[in-house]
């Protein structure tokens, strides 16, 4: 689906990403971990055309969209969520929604209410009048009304309770179900744990691991190192906390 | 006394009218791609030359004078279809996210080409065509004479705010744009196309232009100088009533054209002083302007 080779992106003189290679097939939730300054913004937003310094071949089912503009890009498919949100806050909710929308998409507002029911409840207030997870959903709604084939999201659970991060967690296998590919940046490994199949570690702009969750809980030694994380056994365990705390 | 009121009051109306469509475009242009242009101006007077133009050739011509009307209308429509998308896909574009510097020096450089272009196609000689301000007569009230085109003048005005409102805060192409203001970079994450909304703000804010010049036409001619006229008028507006708010460039442009026009009653010497006075008053009390934020809309 989405495929990535050897992506530079430069900020003035800084290279901030260095040589990436990811793949990410259709239904995937693939992410992508590392420290603070480590690229991981900087990679995704790279993706959508909006770091003007970046090079490499990005290619979404076997045509190249690197180079393409933002807009291009999004409506061919590659939509990012970005870590601020970007809710618009002048707009409603129901705006916020309507200007992504598009007809003949398949894609409906009232799709997303379905899936966000507490939406529907806040449509007619401000974006910047809802509480966090709130804009966190409408975010992912509005991305979602862009029919996506890939969807990057980055740092989705920031700043969000346990239980709204359950939602999430829900949500996000969801739209996997449906076939969209997910490459998701995160700080929070128990939420990557949670919905990833696969992971990628980058450190100063590099891949340094990259694996399926089994080999990353076996891989202590590069979590330590590069995301500086307590005893394994002690995540997975929360992971499991969280799987829990679903199925009920 | 109260009978020279109710003409200063419609004179200062109408003044203000016409300073409203010259200001409302380049308020709208800046709020929308954050770019101050000094040929504003000159796309008010082109919109005069090309409607006292083609209102000429409907009376050379013989044609049912009523024809003059759509001279005007057509004139602006044309002025925005042909050089809305030219000067935007052209210099607009490339001095978008410049520094202020960068942006006033090109656009005065656009001024002076433009003015330039307009004395080599129309001419250094006056235009004064006034057949749709005689068509459309005048009232008598109270003894005093009013000319309905006036009238007309301060409606087309309301029109104009009541519809830009009505875009801004009811339309796709309003929330469109309020989010390409706020946001850009998420606007065209979303697959928005942000140049696409900056020409139609942009061509649109030229038709406002142009329709002003074209609607002057009729009641004061045109003559070269009227776009640096203009151009200054405008700035003063968008000084007074906050740049980047649609309803401070109207109360503004009423303030601008009480001034103006009381000025000419009481001391016509004053007339060209009185705009800039009056926006020293506002400025001192509150520099932002009246309704000084950036923001185009709110909820």
């Amino acid at each position: 689906m989405l495929s990535v080779r050897d992506l530079h992106s430069y900020y003035g003189k800084s290279h901030i990403v260095q040589g990436v290679d990811l793949d990410i097939g259709a239904g995937e939730i693939v992410s992508l971990l590392g420290r603070n300054g480590a690229g991981k913004t900087t990679t995704l937003k790279s993706l959508v055309g909006l770091v003007s310094g970046s090079e490499g071949r990005v290619e979404l089912d076997g045509r190249r969209i690197d180079g393409n503009r933002t807009c291009a890009i999004a409506r061919q498919g590659v939509v990012l969520v970005p870590e601020h949100r970007g809710i618009f806050a002048e707009l409603t909710v129901e705006e916020n929604l309507a200007i992504a929308e598009r007809r003949g998409s398949g894609r409906t507002r009232s799709a997303v209410y379905d899936l966000f029911p507490r939406l529907a409840e806040r449509r007619c207030n401000r974006g910047d009048a809802i509480s966090g997870g709130e804009q966190q959903m409408l975010a992912i709604g509005r991305a979602v009304l862009c029919s996506p084939k890939v969807l990057l999201l980055d740092e989705p659970t920031e700043g969000l309770a346990p239980v709204i991060v359950d939602e999430l967690i829900r949500i996000v296998r969801g739209l996997a179900q449906e076939g969209i590919a997910v490459l998701v940046v995160e700080q929070n490994i128990r939420f990557c744990e949670a919905v990833a199949s696969r992971h990628y570690i980058l450190s100063q702009g590099k891949i340094v691991f990259e694996g399926t969750s089994d080999e990353f809980g076996r891989a202590s030694d590069a979590r330590e190192t590069y995301l500086a994380l307590g005893s394994p056994g002690k995540s997975a365990g929360d992971a499991q906390t969280i799987r829990q705390g679903i199925n009920q | 006394m109260s009978s020279a009121f109710i003409p200063l009051l419609l004179d200062s109306l109408a003044s203000a009218a016409l300073i409203f469509f010259a200001a409302v475009g380049l308020t709208l242009v800046f709020s929308v791609l954050k770019v101050l242009n000094v040929a504003h101006g000159s796309l008010y007077s082109i919109g005069g030359y090309l409607a006292a133009s083609l209102s000429l050739f409907v009376a050379s011509r013989g044609l049912n004078p009523y024809f003059s009307f759509v001279a005007l209308l057509l004139s602006a429509a044309l002025v925005a279809a042909v050089l809305g998308p030219l000067l935007e896909a052209t210099l607009i574009r490339w001095v978008c996210g410049k520094s202020e510097a960068v942006q006033i020096l090109a656009t005065f450089g656009l001024f002076l080409i433009l003015e330039d272009l307009q004395r080599i196609i129309f001419g250094v000689q006056s235009y004064y065509e006034d057949t749709p301000m005689r068509l459309m007569g005048t009232t008598t009230l109270g003894g005093v004479v009013y000319l309905n085109y006036q009238l007309v003048l301060i409606g087309v005005a309301l029109a104009v705010i009541f519809g830009l409102r009505f875009l801004i805060r009811h339309t796709r192409l309003g929330r469109l744009m309020a989010a390409v203001v706020a946001d850009r970079e998420m606007a065209q994450s979303i697959g928005i196309n942000t140049d696409r909304i900056f020409l139609l703000a942009f061509s649109l804010g030229v038709f406002l232009a142009a329709l002003g010049g074209a609607l002057s036409t009729p009641t004061s001619g045109i003559a070269p100088g009227l776009g640096a006229d203009t151009m200054v008028l405008a700035f003063a507006v968008a000084a007074i009533g906050g740049l980047g708010q649609i309803e401070g460039a109207a109360l503004a442009s009423l303030i601008v054209g009480v001034a103006r026009v009381t000025a000419v009653y009481v001391a016509p010497e004053f007339d060209a002083v009185a705009p800039y006075a009056a926006m020293l008053v506002v400025l001192l009390v509150r520099p932002y302007g009246l309704l000084g934020t950036m923001k185009i809309r709110k909820v």
